[in-house]
């Protein structure tokens, strides 16, 4: 069987996962990859949990639409975490294999504000998972390229394209990236 | 083909179906099938005629008219919708439409995006229509234009049912559509059909019956795969057909099973199915929630199954059947290893709903719960005011909030109850409630949130936003004793009326004015660029009321005190109302003549806009 690549993108409402997935899926749609992808915003307009999965089938399975929407607990290849809390949710979807591609931002679960939250440190629970990870402050890179943080999604979808090693290993035509990220910086964030 | 969600897969598809007629009532996971099909009836000029129902109930009926003089028509709702359109499908069903009618339900297991995920199959069974359920994007498309073709051929409503994470779904669906021919509808006036009462209620059910017989034996969206030599045979339907196929890929065991998936849900081709069946000693139903098709099957088909059936014996009746549970079950079932995890999850608080920045909202809950001196109880309903799940008492369905409460403020006689409810509720079946509570004589305090918009599920336009209603006219008129228009950022104002009217005798109603404030808003920019607010924290007393039970998130702290974010602060405004110790103070950064000219040209900008 031929395994499908597995992506989720996490992050709080209001941090663009949808416009990084859409991103990612147009770049496999130009390219004529078959692709699956679901984004979950559950009742939160703002700040609540926000994420998608998405699944690049490069061989598919002889069929039943080549496969299951959902990704299993240890599929995962790249995560792609916008807010660091929200990163952490997803570790058991991981492998020794996945990428990690985050942004060092913590968004407040605002609960803390009450007496009785107990206080902790994301930052220090990251640095300790044992997978080939990257933070950054995608923000202030966004900042300085675009003159806005909100084209930090932009950004973290261009970083993960060249790491996600079925698109970076010479399946995806430069001319295909350029036009779609061309798009994407008109569109903004 | 485009790049497109399962809301908008629905709309591509009725367009390529040549729809002609469109009503709904907003709620996730299906919330935006209808801004969809509006921008593709824009982009191709399809003449689509849209109803922005305000509620399932009469957009279900609407859609029906539509259909009874010749015009194909789509009605999508919720899950939950179903509960108060369950009254007309009961009667569609025997009367059957003419041009062609789709019934789009999205349902929620797992309650990611409702306040339950109750099981809506059992409505099929009870109003006897046909059912599809997609098992992906792709067949999504496929199955509206299939419900489409089912319904014209057999002059029956077709429902089709979609889960939530198939809703929120993305791929790529083709993007033609058809350009129906300028069709003169024409309504055929047909007693037999349309007026059910006595015999021909009974021979339109014996018609209804005879219909899906027909169906059962004519129409089937079932697909068999691997091994159709195995003893053990696995019935699937829904997303957890997908799930159970990459399992059976997954773990090798291509040769040990033989799997039947079905769209068609209901009704079942009793003649396929027997013959997937027959050489079983054992059969596995994998679907998620009550067991719809498992239950079904074991019905019409008792006597040809084997002895060992199972199914929801392994699979909850609740949430999704996500992939670790069937691996799971496959697991032990087969004697197969499952996926080995290098990490354990993270144990991450819940992030429970909170108000967003400047939600009129927060203010008008914060009067109410902490302005007001008894701790009244406080009825909660439906839409963004429930947000944070613990301010009100109860969180049901639609007008829970008016309902509970009359019946509460009947018998407490020591507690202050305030039942609440967005604009929404309010125009759905609030009117109803609330006319029941005048009619009983009920002495009650009831809070309309009017934030002119269906904010919870795309910002649908709600009535009050075209100003064709007079809010305080209507509700004089229906017999409300007395009624307060007061701005959601007044929140003294509110707690006082709140106090006023607590032992006086009747319904009165508190209509709290606050617009969304995710809506560009033209006063807020301005006010935005006229004033700041900052903390002093030299005069702070740390009473923290700003910071923790308004919440509002443009408010952070540091070790050094209280801040607020001006990027996100709204200027509302509430902040500096409710601290005690005058702490928060506002700075004028423009001179009032020009914040003056600034507010009456947007005034004038407001009143002179043209709605559509």
């Amino acid at each position: 069987m031929n395994k499908p690549y597995n992506v989720i993108v996490t992050g709080v409402g209001g941090q663009g996962i949808s416009f990084l997935t859409k991103l990612l899926s147009e770049v496999a749609a130009e390219s004529g990859i078959f692709f699956k992808g679901t984004v979950f915003k559950g009742g939160a307009q703002r700040m609540g949990s926000v994420y998608s999965e998405l699944r690049f089938f490069f061989d598919p399975f002889d069929d039943m639409q080549h496969c299951a929407q959902q990704i299993a607990p240890g599929e995962l290849d790249l995560l792609v975490g916008m807010e660091l809390w929200e990163s952490l949710r997803f570790t058991d979807y991981c492998n020794k294999n996945t990428q990690l591609i985050l942004n060092n931002y913590v968004e407040p679960f605002y609960q803390e504000r009450n007496p009785g939250f107990e206080k902790k440190d994301p930052t220090s629970l990251v640095e300790g998972l044992p997978f080939t990870k990257e933070l950054d402050d995608f923000a202030q890179k966004a900042e300085g390229a675009f003159g806005d943080t909100i084209m930090a999604n932009y950004l973290m979808g261009r970083r993960a394209l060249e790491i996600m090693e079925p698109f970076s290993s010479g399946k995806m035509s430069p001319q295909i990236l350029e036009k779609v990220y061309k798009r994407y910086e008109k569109k903004g964030a | 083909m485009r790049i497109a969600s399962g809301n908008e897969a629905i709309a591509w598809a009725a367009a390529k179906s040549g729809i002609d007629y469109f009503a709904n009532y907003p709620g996730s996971p299906v919330n935006k099938v209808d801004i969809a099909l509006k921008a593709i009836d824009a982009e191709f000029d399809l003449g689509i005629k849209f109803d922005d129902s305000l509620n399932e109930h009469v957009a279900t009926l609407a859609a029906a008219g539509a259909s009874y003089c010749g015009a194909k028509s789509m009605v999508v709702m919720k899950h939950v919708g179903l509960n108060i359109a369950s009254d007309p499908l009961n009667y569609i069903n025997y009367t059957g439409v003419k041009g062609g009618m789709v019934i789009v339900v999205g349902t929620d297991p797992g309650a990611g995006c409702s306040t339950n995920e109750e099981d809506a199959h059992w409505y099929i069974a009870q109003s006897g229509l046909p059912l599809i359920e997609p098992t992906s994007l792709e067949t999504i498309y496929e199955d509206t234009c299939n419900a489409f073709t089912i319904s014209v051929e057999t002059e029956l409503p077709v429902c089709l049912f979609i889960p939530a994470r198939l809703c929120n779904s993305i791929g790529a669906v083709p993007d033609d559509v058809t350009q129906s021919e300028k069709r003169e509808f024409a309504f055929t006036p047909n007693r037999d059909r349309y007026i059910n009462v006595g015999a021909r209620a009974i021979a339109n059910h014996k018609r209804l019956n005879q219909k899906m017989e027909e169906l059962s034996k004519g129409y089937s969206y079932e697909a068999t795969h691997f091994n159709e030599r195995a003893e053990v045979g696995i019935i699937a339907r829904g997303l957890t057909a997908n799930n159970v196929f990459e399992t059976i890929k997954k773990f090798g065991l291509e040769q040990s099973v033989h799997l039947y998936t079905e769209r068609l849900v209901y009704p079942l081709n009793k003649d396929r199915l027997r013959s997937f069946v027959q050489n079983k000693k054992e059969i596995i139903f994998i679907e998620d929630q009550d067991g719809f098709l498992e239950n079904q099957v074991k019905m019409q088909l008792f006597s040809d199954l084997p002895r060992n059936v199972s199914g929801k014996e392994h699979f909850p009746p609740y949430g999704e059947i996500d992939r670790a549970t069937i691996e799971s079950y496959f697991s032990e079932r087969f004697t197969v290893s499952t996926s080995e995890h290098c990490v354990a999850p993270a144990e991450v608080s819940e992030r429970l709903g909170v108000f967003c920045d400047g939600c009129p909202h927060r203010t008008s809950y914060y009067a109410i719960k902490e302005m007001t001196d008894n701790n009244p109880i406080v009825g909660g309903d439906i839409g963004c005011s429930s947000l944070p799940p613990f301010l009100a008492d109860w969180l049901m369905c639609m007008n829970a909030g008016i309902g509970v409460s009359q019946g509460m403020a009947k018998v407490l006689n020591n507690r202050m109850v305030v039942s609440t409810g967005g604009d929404g509720s309010f125009f759905h079946t609030g009117l109803m409630s609330l006319q029941n509570a005048i009619h009983n004589n009920t002495d009650i305090v009831h809070i309309v949130f009017d934030n002119q918009y269906i904010a919870m599920t795309g910002h649908q336009k709600g009535v009050t936003l075209f100003h064709y209603v007079s809010v305080k006219k209507l509700l004089k008129s229906i017999g409300v004793k007395r009624v307060y228009r007061i701005d959601s950022h007044m929140p003294k104002k509110i707690a006082k009326v709140i106090m006023k009217e607590q032992h006086t005798k009747g319904v009165k109603v508190i209509w709290i004015d606050g617009v969304c404030q995710k809506i560009p808003n033209p006063f807020t920019e301005l006010k935005k660029k006229a004033m700041t607010l900052t903390v002093k924290n030299e005069k702070c007393g740390d009473c923290r009321a700003c910071y923790e039970t308004l919440a509002c998130p443009a408010i952070y702290e540091d070790e050094k005190g209280l801040y607020i974010d001006a990027d996100r602060c709204i200027r509302c405004g509430a902040c500096h109302i409710i601290c005690p110790n005058h702490a928060i103070g506002m700075k004028f950064d423009m001179p009032f003549h020009r914040i003056a000219t600034g507010a009456a040209k947007v005034l004038i900008q407001h009143l002179t806009r043209k709605w559509s």
